[in-house]
């Protein structure tokens, strides 16, 4: 018996028909010999065929939602065979805001592929590529703050870091603790790198630029070097942009939404779009949206507000259908695009009966 | 009708309106004001403006409150004449005509008299600045911080009366108005800027619920209302005063009650809309605890007479859900109470909108039954027995309790039970003035004594 392929390409500017790529990235990973130990366990209890019976983009909301294996597996169970020669993957872990969390694996093939995207982003945003950048966004098991470092190197940029631990924090909150303490320790080990480096480039939470901004003289040599500002990791609303915008003149600010279930951040379909304009596109086929009724799933009309669920189709990895801790306004995806675009993102009330706690992160 | 008012945020750096609003709702359901919501970012911003602005001096605060009252009575202020102002609070507050009235021109009572009803709390062996201080030293009242935040709750214009004292005292204030009825807060701040305030004298900064924690976090002090879970979350910090439900209790001994009695009754259950803590939840009686019920009821219901659909009704005009929840929860709750009145009489649809609650009565078997610490935000009382043995124990955790009884020992022991905070003597437990303590005074949290002592004196 032959193997699948899947026509993965390692340029991101040449077209592939997106039902072909679906078709593909179903027999690769439904397939022994290519496919997942979890996935080839998993298709045994599904009550369809993927590779016969699933014929569109709409059918992946037949799969079932994987958030309990992808907690609970070994890892190795989580590699497509197909792979097995390739250099180890990189595992990280969903932020835990919903419970225990949830691993997936970063494939070399996905890291490079993404890193080409971003950085070619970064630089038609405006990012001041070769300049200082610091990034206070979680390392550890969180891919944010190994996906910036490489993101750096590329861009010839030095690198300064503060490190988040968003869990701990959702923890003390939950708990009715006081967030205070740990904002103002943050605020202090950023305050030593701001008030010494030429800072050209930020990415970090808006609750700790907030406390940022509290301080005169950080603001002050913020306001004189930074060129690029990403908000990542909580939710933006739109006032505290036009105050962050107001703050800061001059420094393009972008509002960073992805998740780690689909390994990147949606592409913004203008780089310079303010937070309140812009749009959230997916990379598809790789990675797609689609804003959906939280009761019955069904897509919502367009310029309506409903629950994101995201698709991650590569050959390392395959989440086909997951409901995101939030919601946005569907908006059409680019022509000949599966999927949606997005536009306004912003947590969810509460999912699954557990209660959403945002905290710095 | 015109549309709702927009009441934009009044920061430290002046008027702004923010893209996230929050609809203020109208009793007959439709909105009455778009109120902006004040972002974190913003509201830190404030309050450090605040912390970094030096008082005006007490003369000048003293004068410009003065002004302020003038100013809230008779100004137009954002866009809302006073009467306009009263129309809005009508809309949202589900108090009836008179009594809006009553409690928005009381505003500006507590507007101009706050220095003098924060000065009440000085003690005599303090001045209240130092350069008063003759030669052989005095204590000084000082403030305990710079910065006061008020987060208030309820429906009752008055509530405004502490963080005016604050502000006399030279603290700088953010208020976080109900997001019931806004109107108040931001007319004060309105009329407190139109005296001559400065915008970081005093803010006016709706934000949603998530907001709160930041707000407290950022005031030096706070003044915090609501109910039982606010409570219990900050009873232990020094820097947040608390004030929770009242649980006010009247105690009827001796013989059958006087007609007196019944109507002193009668109006701590209904007075402020049977809305207020101060307003009676429990009455025990040492004589036949069910005929005072049973007379109580036939009171209370010749003055709702005729009046439930008029503007005058007796008891608060709330929303028709509210109202369902509120009879839901008595049926659940209350099955082993006797109703002495219908539990069907006790909501009247209102022409205006909304559903009049009250008055009920009831009554239950035991003087320690659990309903009798059930306050309803409506006119609902529970009639319970008492007796000499039992003595102070019905009565703890009562904000107030009007004793109406010759046994001065009694007066006594609900002077000395630390749980009770203020005793009436036959005087209804809503009588209340500014000149009195309510929860304390707002000044023994908010001031602290230090000794001066200077050479040769300065007084």
């Amino acid at each position: 018996m032959t193997l699948p392929t899947l026509p993965e390409l390692e340029d991101s500017t040449t077209p592939v028909d997106p039902e072909e790529f679906l078709h593909a990235a179903l027999r690769w990973h439904f397939t022994p010999g290519t496919g997942s130990p979890l996935w080839l366990d998993l298709a045994r209890e599904l009550d369809f065929d993927p590779v016969r019976d699933i014929r569109s983009w709409a059918d992946l909301g037949r799969f079932p939602d994987i958030a309990a294996p992808l907690r609970d597996r070994p890892v190795a169970d989580l590699l497509p065979a197909g792979l097995a020669g390739d250099p180890p993957p990189s595992v990280f872990e969903t932020g835990g805001t919903t419970g225990s969390p949830k691993r997936l694996l970063y494939t070399d093939r996905w890291t490079r592929r993404a890193l080409e995207w971003k950085t070619a982003e970064l630089r038609a945003a405006g990012f001041p590529a070769g300049a200082p950048w610091l990034v206070a966004m979680p390392s550890g098991p969180h891919a944010f703050g190994h996906t910036t470092r490489a993101q750096a190197r590329a861009l010839g940029s030095v690198l300064h870091t503060v490190d988040l631990d968003p869990r701990w924090v959702k923890k003390l909150i939950a708990a009715g603790g006081d967030p205070a303490p740990y904002l103002a320790h943050l605020a202090d080990q950023l305050g030593h790198i701001i008030r010494t480096q030429r800072i050209g480039a930020l990415t970090t939470t808006p609750p700790i630029l907030t406390e940022l901004l509290l301080h005169d003289d950080l603001a002050d040599r913020l306001r004189d070097s930074l060129r690029y500002l990403a908000l990542a990791g909580a939710h933006l609303d739109d006032d505290t942009y036009d105050l962050i915008a107001g703050a800061l003149p001059g420094t393009i600010v972008q509002n960073i939404y992805g998740s780690t279930m689909v390994l990147t951040t949606a592409r913004l379909r203008d780089p310079a779009a303010p937070p309140p304009l812009a749009v959230y596109d997916g990379y598809p086929p790789y990675v797609t949206f689609a804003v959906v009724d939280p009761d019955n799933h069904t897509p919502v009309p367009y310029g309506e507000r409903g629950q994101v669920r995201m698709t991650h189709l590569s050959s390392g990895v395959f989440i086909p259908n997951n409901l995101e801790r939030d919601t946005a306004i569907r908006l059409p995806a680019p022509p000949g695009a599966p999927g949606d675009a997005l536009s306004s993102p912003q947590p969810l009330a509460a999912f699954d009966g557990e209660p959403v706690v945002q905290g710095v992160y | 009708m015109s549309g709702p008012a927009a009441l934009p945020l009044l920061t430290h750096d002046g008027e702004r309106h923010t893209r996230a609003t929050e609809t203020v709702t109208a009793l007959d359901g439709r909105p009455a004001a778009v109120l902006s919501l004040s972002p974190d970012l913003l509201t830190a911003q404030s309050l450090r403006a605040l912390a970094r602005t030096a008082p005006l001096p007490a003369a000048e605060r003293a004068r410009r409150l003065r002004a302020a009252a003038r100013h809230f009575l008779h100004d137009e202020l954002g866009g809302l004449t006073f009467g306009r102002y009263r129309a809005c609070v009508a809309r949202v507050s589900g108090h009836n005509a008179p009594l809006t009235d009553q409690l928005t021109r009381a505003v500006a009572d507590a507007v101009a008299e706050a220095p003098d009803r924060a000065d009440r709390a000085r003690p005599t062996g303090s001045l209240p600045s130092w350069r008063q201080v003759p030669a052989a030293g005095s204590g000084v009242w000082t403030r305990r911080g710079e910065t006061v935040a008020a987060v208030l709750s309820g429906n009752t214009p008055t509530i405004h009366g502490g963080w005016l004292q604050a502000l006399a005292l030279g603290y700088r204030v953010a208020v976080r108005p109900s997001r019931r009825e806004p109107f108040t807060a931001h007319r004060v701040v309105a009329a407190l800027r139109a005296a001559g305030f400065r915008p970081a004298d005093a803010v006016f900064l709706p934000t949603a619920h998530a907001g709160v924690p930041g707000l407290l976090r950022r005031a030096d002090l706070a003044l915090l209302y609501g109910g039982d879970d606010l409570v219990a979350a900050y009873a232990g910090s020094p820097t947040v005063k608390v004030a929770g439900p009242g649980r006010a209790k009247t105690l009827v001994t001796g013989g059958p009650a006087s007609p007196a009695t019944l109507g002193a009754v009668a109006d701590s259950v209904t007075a402020l809309s049977g809305t207020a803590c101060v307003n009676t939840t429990a009455v025990l009686v040492e004589d036949d605890h069910a005929r005072f019920a049973r007379d109580l009821a036939a009171l209370l219901r010749a003055r709702a007479a005729g009046r439930q659909t008029t503007d005058r009704h007796l008891g608060p005009r709330v929303t028709a859900p509210a109202a369902d929840a509120l009879l839901a929860y008595l049926s659940r709750h209350a099955a082993h109470a006797r109703a002495e009145i219908p539990l069907q009489e006790i909501a009247t649809p209102h022409p205006d909108g909304g559903v009049v609650l009250g008055p009920a009565v009831f009554t239950v078997p035991t003087q320690d039954d659990p309903l009798l610490g059930t306050e309803l935000p409506f006119p609902c009382v529970w009639i319970a027995p008492w007796s000499r043995a039992a003595g102070t124990a019905p009565l703890r955790d009562s904000l107030v309790v009007n004793a109406i009884t010759d046994d001065l020992a009694l007066v006594d022991a609900l002077l000395d039970e630390p749980t009770v905070k203020n005793v009436h003597l036959d005087t209804p437990t809503v009588h209340g003035a500014g000149h009195l303590p309510h929860e304390d005074y707002a000044g023994t949290f908010l001031m602290r004594n230090k000794a001066v002592v200077t050479k040769g004196g300065t007084g």
